[in-house]
């Protein structure tokens, strides 16, 4: 399949300090990604270096094929909704739509009206005058309509109400399975992405520390109960993310292609939520003598229910 | 993009109309006034008929002459408050607001935007500024046309309000690009606007072509170009070698105040003035050499601002 | 129509549940053969789920010859479980009752007939006794030891 975001050992620096470093991703197309990390951890610098707001200091990245914000026909391809939905809030509704119309050759005006339409927004409203939902379904709503094949959102729902929230994911997912958009949207809780994507990415302190198909991930990632007991004696195979103990439990996650046979352990799921905060939690596990690798091989993402 | 760079231009275009019609009305209503005193005092028609008009002449200047300092401060500040009106914010506040990131993400590039911006702004610009500039020069001119002298040839040329404005159109949108924040961008740009200003006037005044004149004639008499509208621009004293003296020296040959005793000791001594000019006649000259002057340094700091925008960080 | 809901703690995955309730609706009756299922833009739009989710769901479900996808029309029931349901179930719901009550007659709580019955089942499974693919919950790593073992 296509590759939407391909990214080699990419960096940004401000000053001394790394925002982003050595990041590589190879990120198919028709997935809804998402990309989760806590606050600082470098998301916004990974998607600003994406729609070409930043340039990077090292390596380089790929959207679509080519280079980010390179030409009209290349900006025309990403739709971009930042964080804070920003918007003029000086113009209209109306206005905002004839912006897009005036700055996007593939604008679908009548998307764009029964998109407004149907979500009630006043058109003669001023933006400003909008509430944090509205402004986040006109930028969606801005995003979508100029028909890109890749859409990128910067912690769409973060300033929203429950409602609004779900309000936005729905149209969002239904905007992506409509105009088969690839969606790549960040956020700080899981929560808000474990319904809507296929493909997660976890950044920890500027490194990309898990990036593979949701599916692949859930499949390989066990936790396993068992008696207290040393976790370097695991097969070479089995890769431990965390680990804990009880003076008479030890409780590890791992990450494994195969099936577990050892029988003193008992193995269960792990849940979405679950696997990143083990891989936000530990990002580096060396004190248990085997490094964890972050990515996922490709292979390992392909197991079939 | 035209439409999206008039619609954000729009309300700085509605303020700027606004502070023509506050500007406008106040050089209208003095400059009607002052044209129907030179009519029912008789001064127009004595200039007409080409006879001896310096009672009348001393007449209209007493009555008018303080509004030529307000004025000429009016003329000064009024394209630097729109230059600064529609420079400071265009930048600043798309990087204050964030809509940065909403209109670089579109399908035009950052270039064609930037340039589109620029362009409309400083067009509208220029028409408002000359129409501010036409409004001053038709006002100087009430002075002028009744052969009343003083700086007011001078402070003509309708190209410098405009070049001013676009000068300080520049400075104040780099000074958005560097600061991305309105308020700063506005203060930043006022200051240096001014002393951005100041450097060139004088630097204008000393070094740019055409190069001032002089004259020399005996100290304690007026100058024979007295009542010629010149632009003094230095004025100094020599003694009757040709060696410039100080003022120190000349109080302690000629001490006392200014007067008659003063001026007779003056000729006495053989002491002489020295007057640096630009003569009336050169003003359209002078003014179009500073404007050129000015949109010439506007242009560097577009080039910076220009810079400082397209560079993604 | 049937209209779909998730339950974000039960242990099943998304497309699971979506089977699921579409083969209930199907034994119980809302649903009949040559009804249509919501189209996808539909489910996403209800739930904000991954488009992909509902596309493996509808697949699964034609994979287990139930239902049938009509390019550019939609997807529409081709069978119904509802015969079989009834026919089955009569005996085996009695079997169970009967069980039920002996276990509360030998002095088993809930929560001890729950864990009974559960590690039964899994043990049972790997004894080699074949299960449809799509049943087998999602708590299945392939060699699991059981708990408790």
């Amino acid at each position: 399949m296509a590759a939407v975001i391909q990214a080699q050992g990419l960096g940004k620096r401000y000053g001394r300090r790394w925002a982003l470093t050595d990041c590589t991703l190879d990120i198919p197309a028709g997935r809804v990604v998402g990309l989760v990390g806590p606050n600082g951890a470098g998301k916004t610098t990974l998607l600003h270096l994406t729609v070409g707001l930043l340039a990077p200091t090292s390596g380089s990245v790929r959207v679509l094929g080519g280079r980010p914000a390179a030409n009209p026909a290349q900006l025309a391809k990403v739709g971009f909704v930042a964080q804070d939905s920003p918007t003029y809030a000086g113009l209209r509704v109306a206005d905002h739509l004839k912006l897009g119309a005036r700055l996007n050759p593939g604008w679908d005006a009548a998307l764009a009206r029964g998109r407004i339409g149907r979500l009630g927004l006043d058109p003669v409203r001023k933006a400003g005058k909008l509430s944090g939902g509205q402004r986040a379904q006109l930028a969606l709503t801005l995003g979508i309509a100029k028909r890109p094949e890749l859409l990128i959102l910067d912690e769409p729902v973060a300033a929203l109400d429950p409602l609004a929230r779900r309000e936005f994911l729905q149209g969002l997912m239904e905007a992506a399975a409509e105009h088969e958009l690839s969606v790549m949207l960040s956020s700080h809780l899981v929560s808000d992405l474990e319904r809507a994507c296929d493909y997660l990415i976890v950044l920890v302190d500027s490194r990309v520390r898990v990036a593979g198909a949701v599916e692949g991930l859930l499949a390989t990632h066990h936790r396993l109960t068992g008696a207290r007991r040393d976790p370097t004696r695991l097969p070479a195979d089995q890769h431990v993310v965390a680990a804990s103990h009880t003076d008479r439990q030890t409780i590890l996650l791992i990450r494994t292609v195969g099936p577990v046979h050892d029988p003193a352990w008992a193995v269960h799921d792990v849940g979405l939520e679950q696997l990143v905060l083990a891989y936000m939690r530990h990002p580096e596990t060396t004190a248990l003598g085997r490094p964890t690798l972050a990515a996922v091989p490709p292979d390992a993402t392909e197991v079939s229910l | 993009m035209t439409w999206v760079a008039w619609r954000q231009q729009r309300p700085s275009t509605v303020a700027a109309i606004a502070l023509l019609a506050v500007a406008g009305p106040i050089l209208l209503v003095s400059g009607w006034q002052m044209t129907s005193f030179a009519r029912d005092s008789g001064l127009a028609a004595c200039v007409a008929s080409g006879g001896d008009c310096q009672l009348l002449a001393e007449a209209f200047g007493n009555r008018y002459r303080s509004l030529l300092e307000p004025v000429w401060l009016l003329g000064a500040l009024l394209p630097v408050a729109l230059g600064l009106l529609f420079g400071g914010p265009l930048l600043a506040r798309e990087f204050e607001q964030g809509t940065h990131r909403l209109a670089w993400t579109q399908s035009v590039t950052r270039s064609r935007w930037l340039g589109a911006r620029l362009a409309l702004a400083a067009g509208v610009l220029v028409v408002v500024s000359a129409v501010a500039a036409l409004l001053l020069t038709w006002w100087y001119g009430r002075f002028d046309q009744l052969g009343i002298s003083g700086r007011a040839a001078l402070e003509r040329g309708s190209l410098v309000p405009v070049a001013t404005a676009v000068l300080a159109f520049s400075i104040a949108t780099a000074a958005g690009a560097l600061t991305r924040r309105v308020v700063p961008a506005l203060a930043a740009g006022l200051v240096a606007v001014l002393v951005v200003g100041l450097a060139l006037n004088l630097a204008a005044q000393q070094w740019l072509p055409p190069r001032p004149l002089t004259i020399t004639y005996p100290a304690g008499s007026p100058s024979p170009r007295a009542g010629l509208g010149d632009q003094v621009l230095s004025s100094g004293y020599r003694d009757r070698t040709g060696r410039d003296l100080s003022a120190q020296v000349l109080d302690r040959l000629c001490p006392g105040t200014a007067g008659q005793a003063v001026d007779r000791c003056l000729a006495a001594n053989g002491i002489q003035r020295v007057d640096r000019y630009q003569p009336a006649s050169r003003a359209w000259q002078l003014g179009l050499a500073q404007s050129a002057l000015y949109l010439v340094v506007g242009a560097l700091f577009l080039v910076l601002a220009w810079w400082r925008t397209l560079r993604p960080d | 129509m049937i209209e779909f809901h998730l339950d974000d703690r039960s242990g099943l995955s998304p497309y699971l549940q979506l089977v699921r309730q579409v083969r209930q609706a199907l034994r119980l009756g809302p649903l009949d053969e040559g009804d249509q299922l919501p189209t996808v833009k539909e489910v996403v739009a209800g739930l904000a789920i991954n488009p992909n989710t509902v596309l493996k769901a509808y697949r699964e479900l034609e994979h287990e010859g139930l239902v049938a996808a009509r390019p550019g029309v939609g997807t529409f029931v081709t069978a119904t479980l509802a015969d079989a349901a009834l026919v089955a179930h009569g005996p085996l719901r009695q079997d169970l009752r009967r069980w039920l009550a002996r276990a509360r007659r030998a002095g088993l709580d809930e929560e001890s007939i729950e864990a009974l019955f559960m590690t039964t089942f899994r043990t049972a499974a790997e004894e080699g006794i074949a299960w449809p693919p799509s049943s087998r919950p999602r708590g299945w790593a392939k060699g699991t030891g059981g708990a408790g073992r």
